[in-house]
């Protein structure tokens, strides 16, 4: 579904035309009192319309200051800005470079037809400015864009144009949305060949989203040129939406599984008794010394003729505790910034990996980047995109502080079976160093994390895309 | 969906030639606009369908420097018309150079351009009140291309279709790999893929609903009604624009240099001149006369009436003199001697007269057509109303700047698009004035202009001269020297009835050697009137009879729509004036019969038809080629400004009340000749627009009775201080996005509220709120509990702890089951 942040109070802007009216209201008025009371054109019926027209001018112009922007607001679906604007192409002017030439060449020569032209072509001119009118007049537009996304997955973003108007279809709507993340603008365009009367007409255009991190939508511009070509017109619709991008998700290789099963080996200590986990049963041992004499198995001793005890090994994944370092240079490159991604793109894999396949194990994360986050969870679909909108939304820096991600680790390491430090700082660098001097550091206490550096050389073999 | 590409290129390209088309038949030539269709048909199967011919950029560059070229060769002519008809052409080339191109957008543009320029300048080559028919025509092929095209630029710019996407100036990558597979991409390593870098991609789409067609009957209505619609508005544009012209009538102004006097009617006609336009209905001039009584009043009568009376038609075709012809040489007649300067004219005293006005279509050789006797000319419109020159003409007679004392005839410019005159004879045969001007008797017929008219060549003639006098002497002897009128009856009695003439427009000569005169009288035996109006000049003069040759108009219809007398070319004719018994009389000795059913048999289509035609070219030249700031004035603008003014006046003296406006509303309505009138129609605007206006605001405030929806509406409201916390609830939900849809309960917006602000809320430990409050809404909207004062003060107070909330966490979105926290 849909989130929209619409709490956000519409900025009230000064409405320019308003500004205008209420200027040419007052200039109209000091003119006369100046200069044209004593100007022979007065009678009763022109001194009447022309106050007349000062008073519409000052109501109109103050009303459209009162509403700030001349912004009309629509109630369906909450409290929408809709703002109005028109544009003329390249081919509007030159259709009207025409018009101006065919009436100039009527004035100088006093040619008729040459007016009559100049009356062919300001007609429909007008007409065409009025049906464009018309047909967005009670026009709406209506987007649904989901939550979330995967990076680099293409996604479906619905757009709904509402006619509620009585008798006059909306011919060619093009509708237009835009995708904006740190700048960067993409535009997505539909067209809805007719939007009959009372009616609405939804259509999909697909998105990618490349990069992870938070889009946000809008405003949606619904357009036409229809029925001439000669003037765009168009209503801004202030429509706020975002879609949360999760990092993309690659594949763990089967090397990294084994590496897993062996680091869980030398972390995993056969128990002579039931853990609190209902831990399997593992094997038969001959007894010794200090063995609880309740797991010694009885019949197994008399079988043997020696105390025998059943010894239990914990079946379940160890709790994980993933660091993670965005770090990055003042001055970032490509190949700085493609670590960051591929840092959390991996983080992310490993994360789900580790949702999906434990039971009960805890995931653990620290992010150390612009802002230094923590997450936590244990198997299930909503954690799974829980941890993924965090990572989504962590932010690299130059400030990451990893003595703060080791410290961390460390308090939960009581607790945690593995610790897995994904970092960005390549190894080798001056960069680098922090991450090692922060290990060492506390490296008395528990055994050190696993650092992996987010980079193509040192993940191949481990990672892959999918 | 190319199914629209294909209608856009077939509509572009007939749009072109249409317009080419136009220019051809303003200029009155085929080549070179009519040679647009057959280029463009080519063009279509070559480059557009089969793409087998498409110029690049330097053939294109070539083919439009020849074009130029050519153009600059018409263009060094000497002529002003072949110069700017050069101008003319040159938009036709570059069309057809643009035909084979390969077209994107803007090319397409260039060619609705151009065909628009060739309109353009087709208005200053004709004022043909085809042009109108035909503009109307381009104004709905203009309307429908554009429209068509309006739909390709959208696909154009949604980018969806990769046939459309063609067509984009700027030709963006085709996203034919959007929904590629991502593997392929990204690789198969670890290294980060650079497809992922960008920035986001979008494909557009493209909506059509199921079984709706882009260019349906709907789609064509809506185009004729655009074409409708854009009509009125021209015309409305066209009639109210002020004429504020800076410049003089140019060169621009059609007729003037492309269109000569007419064959037949200038100062030298050969004999057979008339014969050519015999076979032609175009229409020459229109006439109405009214008579004036007084220096006021007008009253129409009728052409025939008229004529009949003058003795100027009296077998029901009135005569319409023009060029009186004196001199004759080999086949040659030549009109005397025109003199220019100041002329006096007799002056029409307190006589009463009648006004001819005539709008001749395009100048004659300076000729003016009117039924004589003339007691005055005026050029230029009729002088409605204008009391001080019928005054000046009474007091001063007429000056005239050109004229031909010999023959009493007043000329008009020699040529010139469309000429009007008003000429004033007497308004009875009867009375003195035509008396006088018919006998002239205080000139006479001089010895030199007797001498003049009784001039024959000196060879050629003799058997002319001999047939002359055995007519008239009845076959032996020189001819009776008094009676000249008895003679010159005989003489067209032999023409007309006796000789065995035949009418025929058949100019075939059997014998070149001979005058054509004599080889009419004695081979041929047959031809038009001119020949038997020659034939009897001569032969008066023969006999010592004074003669010349008048070439004009004979007979014409009414037109019932218009009230004017239409004259065609068809009704041209000659025939003779004979100076007999002291005085100028007419003789004819065509014979009227066979004359009469030639040109009817020549009349175009039915009579109704022609007076429709008629009216609407009436309607064209009035409305459109002599609209002035004047007319406008006069029967736009003024009616207006009294009217406001006199409503103005009416309302300041506070004399209108309800009942006269009642009386005058019913009064207009009542009579029905009145539905028409300018004033019935602003009433009705008016009050269209107050019902419209009253519709409004009725509605307007029926939405904002707050008991609209009657017997809930009145419970609601009974109610309304008791669910007011649940208002400020659905305000504060509003405020964010979230308003109960219509076929939600507001217990499943409660759920939805909670879905969506969950983070705020149990962030506030106000996680239960949205429940409670409709729970609590449920018991006092339809259980009929009133809260307790506690209970509305605790929702109160938490109401305000959830807008607190919201404010503070605004924007944050609720977790799901991790939980996710942020730290310095």
């Amino acid at each position: 579904m849909t989130q929209s942040n619409g709490g956000s109070a519409a900025e009230r802007s000064v409405s320019l035309p308003g500004a205008l009216a209420v200027a040419s209201g007052c200039g109209l008025l000091l003119g006369y009192v100046k200069f044209g009371a004593a100007l022979p054109v007065w009678n009763p019926l022109t001194r009447t319309v022309f106050f007349v027209a000062i008073v519409f001018l000052e109501v109109w112009g103050i009303g459209q200051l009162a509403r700030g922007g001349g912004a009309r607001t629509a109630k369906e679906g909450g409290r929408r800005k809709r703002r109005p604007r028109i544009m003329l192409p390249v081919p509007g002017m030159a259709y009207i470079a025409i018009m101006v030439v065919m009436f100039l060449g009527h004035v100088l020569g006093q040619s008729p037809l040459l007016m009559l032209v100049f009356a062919m072509m300001a007609g429909p001119f007008v007409l065409n400015g009025w049906v464009m009118l018309s047909m967005l007049k009670r026009t709406r537009v209506e987007r649904r864009a989901p939550p979330f996304a995967m990076a680099g997955e293409a996604i479906a973003v619905e757009l709904t144009v509402v006619n509620d108007k009585r008798w006059l279809a909306s011919w060619s709507m093009e509708v237009w949305d835009r995708v904006v993340r740190d700048g960067e603008e993409t535009r997505a365009g539909v067209l809805f060949a007719r939007v009959p009367p009372r009616s609405r007409r939804s259509e999909i255009y697909r998105l990618k989203l490349m990069r992870r991190g938070r889009y946000t939508f809008g405003p949606l511009e619904l357009t036409t040129r229809f029925p001439m070509g000669l003037v765009e017109r168009g209503v801004w619709f202030d429509e706020p939406a975002e879609t949360i991008v999760y990092p993309r998700l690659g594949r763990l290789t089967s090397r990294w599984r084994r590496e897993r099963l062996r680091a869980a080996e030398l972390t995993r200590r056969p128990q002579p008794h039931r853990g609190a986990f209902d831990d399997e049963f593992h094997h038969l041992r001959e007894h010794r010394w200090g063995d609880n004499p309740r797991s010694i198995h009885w019949r197994t001793s008399a079988r043997q003729g020696e105390l025998m005890v059943r010894e239990f090994h914990e079946s379940r994944e160890p709790d994980l505790v993933l660091l993670l370092d965005l770090w990055l240079p003042r001055r970032p490159s490509d190949e700085d910034l493609d670590r960051v991604e591929l840092a959390v793109s991996f983080a992310a894999t490993v994360c789900v990996e580790q949702l999906r396949r434990s039971y009960d194990a805890v995931l653990e994360v620290r992010i150390a980047g612009r802002e230094f986050s923590r997450w936590s969870g244990r198997q299930g679909t909503a954690a799974v995109e829980s941890m993924l909108k965090t990572l989504a939304l962590s932010e690299a820096a130059a400030a990451a502080d990893v003595g703060r991600l080791i410290d961390e680790a460390t308090a939960i390491r009581a607790q945690a079976v593995r610790t897995l430090l994904v970092t960005t700082r390549p190894p080798g660098d001056d960069a680098h160093a922090p991450v090692r001097d922060a290990i060492e550091k506390r490296g008395g206490r528990g055994s050190p994390p696993r650092v992996i550096v987010a980079a193509a050389e040192s993940l191949d073999g481990l990672f892959r895309w999918e | 969906m190319p199914g629209i590409l294909l209608v856009f290129r077939i509509s572009v390209l007939g749009l072109a030639c249409l317009g080419s088309a136009i220019l051809a038949l303003a200029e009155g030539s085929p080549l070179p606009g009519l040679l647009t269709l057959p280029v463009a048909v080519l063009a279509f199967f070559l480059t557009e369908q089969t793409r087998k011919v498409e110029l690049s950029p330097i053939w294109a560059n070539l083919f439009g420097l020849a074009a130029f070229a050519a153009a600059g060769l018409e263009f060094s002519r000497d002529s002003l018309e072949s110069r700017f008809l050069a101008l003319a052409h040159l938009l036709v080339y570059l069309s057809w150079v643009l035909f084979f191109q390969p077209k994107k957008v803007p090319q397409y543009w260039w060619l609705c351009a151009l065909a628009l320029l060739q309109v353009a300048v087709g208005s200053v080559l004709t004022r043909a009140g085809a042009y109108g028919l035909v503009l109307t025509l381009f104004l709905f092929a203009a309307v429908w291309t554009l429209a068509v095209f309006s739909l390709c630029q959208a696909h154009v710019r949604i980018g969806h279709l990769p046939e459309f996407a063609a067509l984009a100036a700027n030709a963006r990558p085709a996203p034919a790999d959007f929904f590629g597979a991502s593997s392929s991409v990204l690789g198969g390593g670890a290294a980060w893929p650079s497809a992922l870098r960008g920035p986001a991609v979008a494909h557009g789409a493209v909506h059509s609903g199921p079984g709706e067609r882009w260019l349906g009957l709907r789609f064509f209505s809506g185009a004729v009604a655009t074409t409708c619609l854009s009509l009125v508005l021209s015309a409305a544009f066209f009639l109210l624009t002020p004429r504020l012209w800076t410049g003089q009538r140019s060169w621009l102004d059609a007729g003037t240099e492309f269109g000569g006097p007419m064959t037949g009617f200038t100062d030298e006609v050969s004999l057979g001149d008339i014969g050519q336009i015999l076979e032609s209905t175009e229409r020459v001039f229109d006439v109405r006369i009214v008579r004036i009584d007084g220096d006021f009043g007008t009253q129409p009568l009728d052409v025939l009436d008229y004529a009949r009376d003058m003795g100027r038609g009296d077998d029901g075709e009135p005569l319409f003199r023009g060029a009186v012809l004196g001199k004759y040489d080999r086949g040659r007649w030549t009109a005397p001697q025109t003199y220019e300067g100041l002329f006096y004219l007799p002056r029409i005293g307190n006589y009463p007269v009648v006004r001819q006005d005539y709008r001749l279509r395009r100048a004659r050789g300076g000729f003016l057509f009117t039924i004589p006797p003339i007691a005055g000319c005026v050029l230029g419109e009729p002088p409605e109303g204008d009391v001080n020159q019928l005054r000046r003409l009474r007091r001063d007679g007429l000056k005239a700047t050109r004229y031909q004392p010999e023959t009493g005839t007043i000329l008009g410019p020699k040529s010139g698009a469309e000429v009007r005159y008003s000429a004033y004879s007497p308004a009875d045969s009867r009375d003195e004035l035509a008396a006088r001007l018919l006998s002239d008797p205080d000139r006479g017929l001089s010895a030199e202009a007797r001498e003049y008219y009784l001039a024959l060549p000196r060879a050629g003639l003799e058997r002319l001269v001999r047939l002359a006098q055995d007519v008239t002497s009845g076959g032996g002897g020189p001819p009776p020297r008094t009676g000249d009128r008895a003679v010159a009856e005989k003489l067209v009695r032999h023409l007309r009835d006796e000789g065995g003439f035949t009418y025929s427009l058949n100019l075939s000569i059997e014998d070149s050697r001979l005058d054509p005169v004599e080889d009419f009288l004695f081979n041929r035996k047959s031809g038009h009137c001119e020949y038997y109006a020659s034939a009897l000049a001569l032969m008066l003069r023969a006999v010592g009879i004074p003669a010349r040759l008048v070439s004009g108009f004979k007979g014409g219809a009414r037109n019932r729509f218009t009230g004017y007398f239409e004259v065609e070319e068809r009704h041209a004719h000659a025939w003779v004036e004979a100076y007999c018994d002291g005085r100028w009389i007419e003789l004819d000795a065509t014979p009227a019969a066979a004359r009469n059913e030639s040109v009817d048999s020549l009349a175009s289509g039915m009579q109704s038809w022609r007076d429709f035609v008629g009216l609407v070219s009436e309607l064209w030249d009035r409305y459109v080629l002599r609209m002035n700031y004047e007319r406008q004035q006069t029967e736009f603008f003024d009616p207006v400004r009294e009217s406001l003014s006199g409503w103005w006046d009416a309302l300041r003296d506070r004399k209108v009340t309800a009942g006269s406006l009642w009386a005058w509303l019913r009064n207009t309505f009542s009579s029905p000749e009145k539905w028409l009138s300018w004033q019935a129609w602003v009433v009705t605007f008016i009050l269209l627009f107050v019902l419209v206006g009253l519709t409004k605001l009725t509605r307007r405030a029926w939405s904002m009775w707050p008991g609209r929806h009657g017997l809930i509406g009145r419970k609601a409201r009974g109610h309304a201080s008791s669910v007011a916390f649940y208002e400020r609830f659905r305000a504060l939900c509003r405020a964010h996005g979230l308003e109960r849809h219509a076929a939600q309960t507001h217990r499943e917006f409660a759920g939805t509220v909670a879905g969506a602000l969950g983070e705020p809320l149990s962030e506030a430990e106000l996680l239960q709120l949205p429940a409670e409050v409709v729970d609590w809404f449920y018991r006092v909207r339809f259980g009929n509990r009133p809260l307790d004062a506690a209970t509305a003060e605790s929702l109160d107070r938490r109401l305000a702890g959830l807008e607190a909330a919201l404010a503070a966490g605004n924007g944050k979105r609720p977790s799901v089951h991790g939980r996710a926290t942020k730290a310095k």
